[in-house]
């Protein structure tokens, strides 16, 4: 073939790309995910607890949760959302050395969010608060667990796309759509976490 | 061949906006922490805290999401869910800890 390819525009009867909407509709099926674990959270973090850790503190919110260490992973995953965005500018204006460099480092900071999870996960376990403890903990690993599990998710699919962006045909012809639908997912694990980390860590028991 | 290159529509925001959205961004958190832990705000505190978490939360999905520039059927099907959402949300909670005995 002498001349590139001319690039297929899939049309639709919504006028719209169907892979964005499908991530938009999945999106909003994980608004439902998330109010019924939120809701959970809710239900069970005030409940009567005879849990304690070895200073014989209660295992409740207010005793053992750290907002300081909390705000930072939310600084963390705020500051992740900025790059993703860039990235996403950078692929939909063909600047694919801008988009790399900024997936790499929203893959990094995601990686970030996740440790400072598992430390967080780790001190409570060393308190003496698991999954079974009592219905505080149970609540509280399902909802913030299932939130971590969705960053770790967009950090191996953030990281397919920034290897394959080393191909010899980079992300192919549709790099900025490809990124852009990532940018989706990354985002809404981001604005979860907002919500989360308002209801879990700052609104007191 | 195909050739990775630049064939979606732009739309959005310029970096260094990006940027200072970020920078809006942090300081909503530091006042939401503040809020919480630096200052005695009372009853007030949860309607601060709603109003901060929520103007994060509408800034991310308009401006990074770009929810503002693209097509209103994604603002339509996000906008639905997030009350479905909001709905179970509310249910599930008054199911639960309504004092309320069913016969």
């Amino acid at each position: 073939m002498a001349a590139a390819a001319p690039v297929e525009h899939h049309a639709t009867s919504t006028g719209t790309d169907n892979r964005k909407l499908l991530m938009w509709v999945f999106l909003g099926s994980e608004c439902l995910f998330f109010g019924s674990l939120l809701a959970t959270y809710l239900i069970f973090k005030g409940e009567p607890t005879t849990a304690m850790n070895e200073h014989g503190l209660l295992l409740t919110p207010a005793n053992i949760l750290d907002i300081p260490l909390t705000s930072q992973s939310t600084f963390v995953l705020l500051m992740s959302s900025v790059t993703m965005v860039l990235a996403v500018y950078g692929a939909q204006n063909a600047h694919f050395k801008m988009m790399k460099l900024w997936l790499l480092a929203t893959v990094l900071l995601g990686v970030v969010f996740l440790g400072y999870q598992g430390f967080e996960f780790t001190t409570f376990g060393n308190e003496g608060l698991n999954l079974g403890t009592n219905q505080f903990g149970a609540s509280f690993f399902m909802l913030t667990g299932f939130h971590g599990a969705h960053v770790a998710i967009g950090v191996l699919y953030l990281g397919s796309l920034l290897l394959g962006s080393f191909r010899r045909n980079g992300l192919g012809s549709e790099a900025g759509l490809n990124v852009e639908i990532a940018g989706l997912y990354w985002h809404f694990v981001d604005v979860v976490w907002i919500v989360l980390f308002t209801v879990i860590y700052l609104i007191p028991a | 061949m195909t050739h990775e290159s630049n064939h979606t529509e732009q739309h959005g925001l310029q970096p260094m906006q990006y940027v200072q959205i970020g920078i809006v961004l942090t300081v909503i958190t530091v006042a939401e922490l503040g809020a919480s832990l630096w200052v005695d705000l009372g009853d007030a505190l949860l309607p601060v805290l709603a109003v901060l978490s929520s103007v994060k939360f509408i800034m991310v999905i308009m401006l990074f999401m770009h929810l503002r520039f693209d097509d209103r059927l994604f603002t339509r099907v996000f906008v639905v869910s997030l009350a479905l959402g909001a709905a179970v949300l509310f249910a599930l909670f008054a199911l639960f800890t309504s004092d309320a005995t069913v016969l």
